[in-house]
């Protein structure tokens, strides 16, 4: 048996409201987390009655704002104060906000994606590793019949 | 108003075994406020997913805490066993369900001996560590490990244990619920143990839920949520209640703990019984794409597990969601109205564990 599990795409202006219902509902909020893409963050917020676990995927570009949704649950205050800090996340109201101080780290957001990280990335298609697999199975493919040769020769050899 | 004082708590306190620091804003001897700060053992161990293979990456994730390691590194390739969308076979189900309620009774068993430390009683301490023994020797002759144990892998796992293993192990437990039942009559029943824990830090229910509490915290207040009933491993083949307490204070949440452990021996005697002869993985081939989401229930609770694969062997993002994480909410909310003598106590048992807070 495996948990219904949903998750849906959500404008960053509407999440206030879908938090308002979710609480309404009696959802419990479980988690909320940032994770990095090319036009900036998705965030992931997941609400969970007991077999429903519900997320909401907010895409988000990097300057862009959101709002907090700590005025609803309060539990929200320390996920956004994690995302602030290590993601660099600009999230606007927030009800609690420990101003870059939850994390005693130097690093400033360190989990941020920097520029030059996003362009030294290799990322490749299918088909390119298909094609790279197909390369390897070839080098090995001559390797094997080079050995072979050279063990043949030497046979002859003596 | 009476004069504010700032109390700092922490990095470094006799209670704590490990660095978290709370500054106490204090009234006379009444606690106002606290402030949380974190990071002295973050490693940034989410992000070493996107630079390493994602079968090197479930031995990084397991050395996210040394207590719930078994736990993390099942929640991580159950989540990837989504992505995959293979079935595990059925003795590798059980075999994960024996070795989690065997991390439970372990951390279960340590976090009593904490306790009974932090209010001085050394004697039950020392009593309850010398179980905990007993179970890493267990550890240590079914996966070669005692804090680490690497026994999974995508697919299933890569022990086997044999069957007069298993039945010592059920009788090692016989003897061990006999020498714990004498415990519990101390932790639950002795009047100088109730007098520092009865009525102290609680949390209504409605609290517990919005504040975002979980496992023994949460069911300490009498809401009943357990992640087992989703039936992840073989859960789902296993008969068990959930345990509750309707106190909502310090003493009900050692009692739910207490309770627990019993109810792992229980868990573990069953799967005993149950467990099926046959493979123990399957083999798993070629890369990730897509993502999923695992919730497990650790013995601090509910983690939740998110995994993002991109077609490549790197990962683009795992997120651990850890019940310390979201049980430190509840925690500020008990301390704020508390006495400073009672901060130590409040926070050992919401069971904290940094390492994985952080991560």
């Amino acid at each position: 048996m495996r948990e219904n599990y949903e998750l849906i795409d959500l404008s960053p202006d509407l999440l206030p409201l879908k938090a308002v219902k979710a609480k309404s509902e009696g959802a419990r909020l479980v988690q909320i987390c940032a994770v990095n893409t090319d036009y900036g963050y998705d965030l992931l917020y997941s609400f969970a009655q007991m077999y429903h676990f519900l997320t909401y995927k907010v895409p988000l570009k990097q300057d862009e704002e959101i709002v907090s949704i700590s005025d609803i649950y309060q539990s929200a205050s320390l996920y956004e104060n994690e995302m602030r800090e290590l993601f660099g996340v600009q999230i606007r109201h927030m009800k609690l906000n420990y101003k870059d101080k939850l994390y005693t780290i130097e690093a400033v957001t360190p989990f941020k994606k920097k520029e030059e990280e996003k362009k030294a990335a290799p990322k490749f298609t299918p088909e390119q590793i298909e094609e790279m697999k197909k390369a390897a199975a070839a080098k090995k493919a001559a390797a094997a019949k080079a050995a072979e040769e050279k063990a043949k020769e030497d046979k002859d050899n003596g | 108003m009476a004069n504010r004082t700032i109390i700092p708590f922490g990095p470094q306190h006799p209670v704590l075994p490990e660095p978290i620091h709370l500054d106490l804003v204090l009234e006379d001897e009444k606690v106002v406020d606290a402030i949380p700060k974190i990071g002295y053992v973050h490693r940034g161990l989410e992000q070493l997913a996107e630079k390493r293979d994602f079968n090197d990456y479930l031995y990084v994730i397991e050395r996210t805490c040394g207590i719930c390691s078994f736990m993390h590194g099942m929640g991580y390739v159950e989540a990837m066993e989504r992505i995959f969308d293979t079935e595990i076979p059925d003795r590798a189900k059980y075999l994960r369900t024996i070795w989690a309620e065997m991390s439970r009774v372990h951390s279960h068993l340590l976090w009593l001996g904490l306790l009974a430390d932090a209010f001085g009683f050394e004697a039950l301490f020392y009593q309850t560590w010398r179980l905990r023994e007993q179970i890493l020797d267990m550890f240590e002759e079914s996966t070669g490990g005692r804090v680490i144990f690497s026994v999974n892998k995508i697919g299933g796992v890569l022990k086997d244990m044999p069957k007069e293993m298993l039945q010592k192990f059920v009788r090692n437990f016989d003897g061990m619920e006999k020498e714990l039942k004498k415990l519990t009559n101390v932790f639950l029943n002795d009047y100088t143990v109730q007098s520092r824990l009865k009525g102290v830090g609680m949390l209504s229910p409605q609290d517990a839920v919005y504040l975002g509490a979980a496992g023994p915290m949460m069911r300490a207040s009498g809401i009943k949520i357990d992640t087992r009933t989703l039936g992840y491993a073989a859960y789902s083949d296993i008969d068990f209640d959930i345990i509750t307490s309707k106190e909502c204070d310090c003493y009900a949440r050692c009692d739910v703990r207490i309770q627990e452990i019993f109810q792992s021996f229980h868990i573990i005697r069953q799967a005993v019984n149950k467990i099926p002869d046959g493979e123990i993985s399957v083999a798993v081939k070629g890369n990730p794409n897509g993502e999923a989401f695992m919730r497990v229930e650790q013995p601090r609770g509910e983690a939740i597990y998110y995994c993002r694969a991109n077609g490549t062997k790197f990962l683009d993002r795992v997120r651990v969601r850890t019940p310390t994480f979201t049980n430190l909410m509840p925690l500020l909310h008990t301390l704020k109205g508390c006495e400073l003598a009672d901060v130590p106590l409040l926070i050992l048992t919401i069971d904290p564990c940094i390492s994985c807070t952080e991560r």
